[in-house]
C-alpha cells in the first residue's frame, strides 16, 4: 500500500491540542517528522494517548469516510459569530472551538461506552454504513462485521436472532439441557449491529430486549452469556413507522438516539472520487486508528475516572427537577408525580386542565409529559464524561452536558406539544426539533438556577453537607438544632412560592433529612 | 528529461501513478502535475541514477517511495529550487544520490526522513539549512547503514543550529563509529575522547573555536517579525531551566541555546508570570559578572538580563536582538 493514500491518513498532528506546561525534553527523532509522510515503521511501539487515538478515529471518519459536513455540536471558546437570515431568521453559526458532527460522534461515544445507539433517519443517508465502520473500528474483518449484521425483517424468528439447537441432540436428548444450541456468532461480538430493528417481530424484539437489557440469550433452558458491547441500531423511522411497534422496554434500553442529516450536495466530488477510484472507506480504515479489546476496556475505565464538578452536578438536578412534579397528580405529597397520573390512566388533557395559578409558560415542566428516569440520568452522566475525554479534558464541563443531553434525552422526555411554550413566538419549530427544545431547555434550566443564586444560596445544599459529614458523636442538642434548621428551612422555600418541580424535589429532601435526624433523636432518647 | 532507468519505472505502473496523483490532487488543491514532473526530472531523477548503480533491483521500491513524497512536496509547494524552501529540492539533489545505498535499503524511511530533517532546518531561525547539506552529503557514504545516516543527520543538525536537541544528540554521537563521529565533529581520532568530555561538560564548547576568554559574546539571536524574526517588539527574558524565558509583545518563548544554535520554542504567559525575574547585574550597556565588565554597545541600554545554563542573555531598548555572553 502507497504511503500516500488520501483514505489511510490519520492526523498526524494533536486532534485538540490543549494549553500544556511547556514541553522540556526535545526528542531527536522529532527532526525527521515533517510535511512528508514516515514509513509506518516509525511509529510502532508507540501507543498513542486513548482519547487522542478516538479523536483521530473521529476525524478520519468525518473526513474520509462519512462525507459529514454537519457541525450541530458547537463548543465556543469565544462568542461565536451568529447570523440571522430569512423571514424566520433561522440562525447560522460559526462555532469558535473544535465543533463535531453528532452523527459520527455519539456512536464514537457509544463504542467507546459499550452502549447502546440508534441510528436513525431516511435510507441511504450511512446509517448502516456509519456502525459497520464502528465494527471495523473494534478491530473485526469487514466481513466478519457484515456477516454478524442482524437486519430486521417481518418474519425473523428467535431462533434467526439467538441460534438453532443441533438436530442430533433434538432428536437423541433424554433431557431438555441435554439440547446443545448453535450461538449465532453476533452474540459473542463486542460490536452489535442491528439494522432496521423496528422491521423485527413483537415477539422476537423480546428475546432481542433480554440480550440489550441483561446481557445473556437464553434458548430451550441453554444461556449464553454475551460480552459487554456496543450496540448500533438502526431504524428509518423511530417514531413507530417500522413493520412493527417497538415494545417501549426495547426503546428504553437505547441509550443515545442520533439522527442522520441529508447530504450537502456540495460534497458531489467526494462521492465521485470514491466511485472513480472504486474505493470504500470499510475497506480502507487505518489500523493506527482500530481498537484492541484491552484499549476498549482502559478507555471505559478513563472515562469514568472524568471529574463531575459540584457546580456542573447541581445544574444536572435541577434540571432534572423539573420535570416529575405534578402537583394535581395525587394528594398525597410523594405522589405528586406525572409517573403517578400515566399508572393511574388519567387523561393528559385532563391533568393540565386542572393545573392553575403557575405560570406554564415559566414552568418548565410543563413542557414534558413525563420525568427523567434514573437510567437516562446514568447514561446522561456517562455520556457527559466520555465527551469531557473525547475532547481531552479532565472534567465534564456544562457545556459536555448542553451538548450530549438532548441526544440521551431524544426518546426520554416526551415533550407535550400543546403547552403554552409551543405556542410562543419562535417556539413553534421545536415541535418537531427534539435536539434543539431539549438544549433550549436545559438553556431556560440554567438560566433559572442562575436567577436563583442556587450556586450562592442552596439551603439545602447546606443542610445536606451538614448531614453527609455524619450522625456519629451528635448530641441530642445538636440533632434538635438540625430539625429545627430544617422546619425553617422548609417555611423559607415556601414563602409566597408557588409549587415548581425543583422546589418539590428540595422539599421532599429537606424530608428525608427531617426524617433521618428524627429517627436518630429516638435512638438516641432510647440509649 | 528523465533517465531511461527512471523513465521505465513509472511507465511500469503508470495507472497506480495515475491514481495517485489524481487522490492528491483531492487533498492538495495547488497540486500542479507540470511541477510533479520537474522535480521527478530534477530532484528524483538524480536519486533513482544513483540507486541503479547501487542496487538496480531496489529502483522500483525507490520511485515508489520517491513519487509519493513528490506529490507531497509539490502539493505543499515545497519543492521549489527558489524561496525559502529551496533547500528541500536541493537536500533530493545533494544528499540523497550521496546516500543511494541508504535510500535502496530503507527508502520509505530515508527520503521522508531526510526531506522533514531538511524543512525542519529551513523553519527554524538560526539554523544553517546549507551547511547541513553540503556536510551530510560528504559523510553519507562513510555511514554504514541508514541508522548511522540517521544520526549523523542529528548530530549535523544541531551542529548547524538545533540547539534544543543537543541533549539527545550527545547521546546518539556514541553509537556513532569512532571514525564517522570524528568525520561529523571534524575533529582527528586522537581527539575524540577529549571533545566527546568536554562537550559534555560545556555547553558553550565548539571543536572548531577554541577561544575562551571569559565573558565572550557566542551567540546572537531574534530579529524583528517584519524581518523574518519571532518578535514583534523588543524582548525582555528571565532565566528558566536549562535556558530561558522570553516576552515579547504578547509572545511568549522559551530560548534553549548553545555553542552550535539558539532556537525558540513557544511558552505561555502564565510560565513567564509563574518565573521569577533574578537579573544579572548590568548598567546602561554595560555587563557586570564576578568582577568583570562587558561593554555591549550600539542597541541602546540593556533593558533584562538572566543567567542560565553558563551563559547571559541580554536585551537591549532599541533592538529586538537577544545576546549570549559565556561566562567561561
Amino acid at each position: 500500500m502507497s504511503a500516500f493514500d488520501l483514505f489511510k491518513r490519520v492526523s498526524k498532528a494533536p486532534t485538540n491540542p490543549h494549553v500544556t506546561p511547556a514541553r522540556r525534553a526535545f526528542d531527536i527523532a522529532d527532526l525527521y517528522r515533517g510535511p512528508v509522510a514516515v514509513s509506518e515503521r516509525s511509529g510502532e511501539g508507540q501507543e498513542l494517548a486513548l482519547d487522542e487515538k478516538l479523536r483521530q478515529a473521529y476525524f478520519w471518519i468525518v473526513n474520509t469516510a462519512i462525507i459529514s459536513p454537519h457541525y450541530d455540536v458547537e463548543y465556543n471558546d469565544e462568542p461565536p459569530q451568529e447570523f440571522a437570515i430569512g423571514d424566520h431568521k433561522s440562525r447560522l453559526t460559526l462555532p469558535t472551538g473544535q465543533s463535531y458532527s453528532s452523527f459520527v460522534l455519539l456512536p464514537l461515544l457509544t463504542f467507546a461506552l459499550r452502549r447502546k445507539c440508534l441510528l436513525i433517519g431516511g435510507p441511504g443517508r450511512g446509517k448502516t454504513a456509519s456502525a459497520i465502520l464502528m465494527g471495523v473500528l473494534g478491530g473485526y474483518s469487514l466481513k466478519d462485521v457484515r456477516r454478524a449484521m442482524l437486519h430486521g425483517h417481518p418474519q425473523m424468528t428467535t431462533a434467526d436472532l439467538l441460534g438453532n439447537p443441533l438436530p442430533a441432540d433434538l432428536i437423541n436428548a433424554q433431557k431438555v439441557e441435554d439440547i446443545r444450541i448453535a450461538w449465532r456468532k453476533w452474540l459473542s461480538m463486542r460490536v452489535k449491529i442491528v439494522d432496521e430493528y423496528n422491521r423485527i417481530p413483537t415477539r422476537t424484539q423480546s428475546a432481542l430486549l433480554t440480550v440489550m437489557g441483561d446481557n445473556y440469550a437464553e434458548l430451550l433452558d441453554q444461556i449464553h452469556e454475551c460480552p459487554d458491547s456496543a450496540w448500533f441500531l438502526t431504524a428509518n423511522d423511530e417514531q413507530g413507522g417500522g413493520t412493527y411497534q417497538v415494545i417501549e422496554a426495547l426503546r428504553d434500553r437505547i441509550d443515545v438516539i442520533v439522527q442522520a442529516l441529508s447530504f450537502n450536495p456540495r460534497f458531489l466530488g467526494q462521492l465521485l472520487t470514491r466511485i472513480e477510484e472504486g474505493i470504500r472507506p470499510e475497506e480502507a480504515m487505518p489500523k493506527e486508528i482500530v481498537f484492541t479489546e484491552a484499549q476498549i476496556d482502559r478507555m471505559g475505565a478513563m472515562i469514568r475516572r472524568v471529574q463531575l464538578s459540584e457546580e456542573v452536578r447541581r445544574r444536572i438536578e435541577f434540571f432534572t427537577s423539573q420535570f416529575e412534579f405534578c402537583d394535581v397528580a395525587a394528594e398525597q405529597f410523594e405522589y405528586k408525580t406525572k409517573d403517578t397520573a400515566r399508572l393511574a390512566g388519567v387523561e393528559w388533557h385532563m391533568l393540565t386542565s386542572l393545573e392553575t395559578g403557575k405560570d406554564r409558560l415559566k414552568d418548565l415542566g410543563a413542557q414534558s409529559k413525563n420525568g427523567i428516569s434514573v437510567r437516562a440520568l446514568m447514561t446522561l452522566l456517562l455520556y457527559a464524561k466520555a465527551m469531557a475525554f473525547f475532547r481531552g479534558n479532565p472534567a465534564v464541563e456544562l457545556s459536555d452536558v448542553r451538548q450530549i443531553l438532548p441526544f440521551v434525552l431524544h426518546d426520554k422526555l416526551i415533550p407535550d406539544i400543546d403547552a403554552p411554550f409551543f405556542e410562543s413566538a419562535g417556539n413553534a419549530m421545536f415541535r418537531s426539533d427534539r435536539v434543539g427544545w431539549l438544549r433550549r431547555l436545559f438553556d431556560l434550566s440554567c438560566a433559572e438556577y442562575e436567577r436563583l443564586n442556587l450556586d450562592q444560596d442552596d439551603a439545602v445544599h447546606a443542610l445536606t453537607q451538614h448531614f453527609e459529614r455524619g450522625l456519629d458523636g451528635l448530641s441530642e442538642s445538636d440533632t434538635r438544632q438540625q430539625l429545627v434548621r430544617i422546619e425553617r428551612a422548609v417555611n423559607e422555600l415556601i414563602k409566597g412560592q408557588k409549587l415548581y418541580g425543583h422546589l418539590y424535589d428540595d422539599l421532599l429532601k429537606l424530608k428525608y433529612l427531617h426524617q433521618r435526624y428524627t429517627n436518630y433523636l429516638r435512638w438516641l432518647r432510647a440509649g | 528529461m528523465i533517465s531511461a532507468i527512471l523513465a521505465e519505472a513509472l511507465q511500469a505502473r503508470r495507472s497506480d501513478f495515475n491514481a495517485r496523483f489524481r487522490l492528491a490532487a483531492q487533498r492538495y488543491p495547488h497540486l500542479d502535475g507540470e511541477e510533479v514532473l520537474r522535480f521527478i526530472a530534477g530532484a528524483v531523477d538524480p536519486l533513482v541514477r544513483a540507486v541503479h548503480a547501487c542496487s538496480p533491483e531496489a529502483v522500483v521500491d525507490v520511485v515508489n517511495v520517491a513519487y509519493d513524497c513528490s506529490l507531497q512536496l509539490v502539493g505543499q509547494r515545497l519543492s521549489v529550487d527558489s524561496g525559502r524552501f529551496a533547500a528541500v529540492p536541493a537536500t533530493w539533489r545533494e544528499v540523497l544520490p550521496r546516500a543511494a545505498a541508504h535510500v535502496a535499503e530503507q527508502p520509505a524511511r530515508v527520503i521522508p526522513a531526510l526531506t522533514n530533517a531538511a524543512h525542519q532546518l529551513i523553519s527554524s531561525d538560526s539554523a544553517d539549512t546549507t551547511r547541513w547539506i553540503s556536510a551530510l552529503a560528504d559523510v553519507a557514504p562513510q555511514c554504514a547503514s541508514p541508522d548511522e545516516l540517521l544520526i549523523a543527520g542529528q548530530v549535523l543538525a544541531w551542529q548547524c543550529g538545533l540547539a534544543h536537541y543537543r541533549e539527545g544528540v550527545l547521546k546518539a554521537l556514541q553509537s556513532l563509529s569512532v571514525a564517522l563521529a570524528c568525520a561529523v565533529l571534524k575533529i582527528t581520532p586522537d581527539q575524540y575522547e577529549t571533545t566527546l568530555q568536554r562537550l559534555q561538560e560545556d555547553r558553550w564548547f565548539d571543536p572548531a573555536h577554541h577561544r575562551r576568554e571569559p565573558l565572550r559574546i557566542v551567540r546572537r539571536t531574534g530579529a524583528f517579525r517584519g524581518f523574518g524574526g519571532s518578535f514583534l517588539r523588543p524582548p525582555l527574558l528571565k532565566s528558566s531551566d536549562n535556558g530561558w524565558l522570553v516576552q515579547s509583545a504578547d509572545d511568549y518563548w522559551y530560548l534553549v541555546a548553545d555553542a552550535f544554535g539558539a532556537t525558540l520554542h513557544r511558552s505561555s504567559a502564565e510560565e513567564w508570570r509563574a518565573q521569577p525575574a533574578n537579573e544579572v547585574g548590568h548598567v546602561g550597556t554595560r555587563l557586570a559578572h564576578d568582577g568583570k565588565m562587558l561593554d555591549l554597545p550600539g542597541a541602546g541600554p540593556i533593558t533584562s538580563s538572566a543567567a542560565s545554563v553558563g551563559a547571559i542573555a541580554c536585551t537591549f531598548a532599541h533592538s529586538h536582538e537577544i545576546v549570549l555572553v559565556a561566562l567561561k
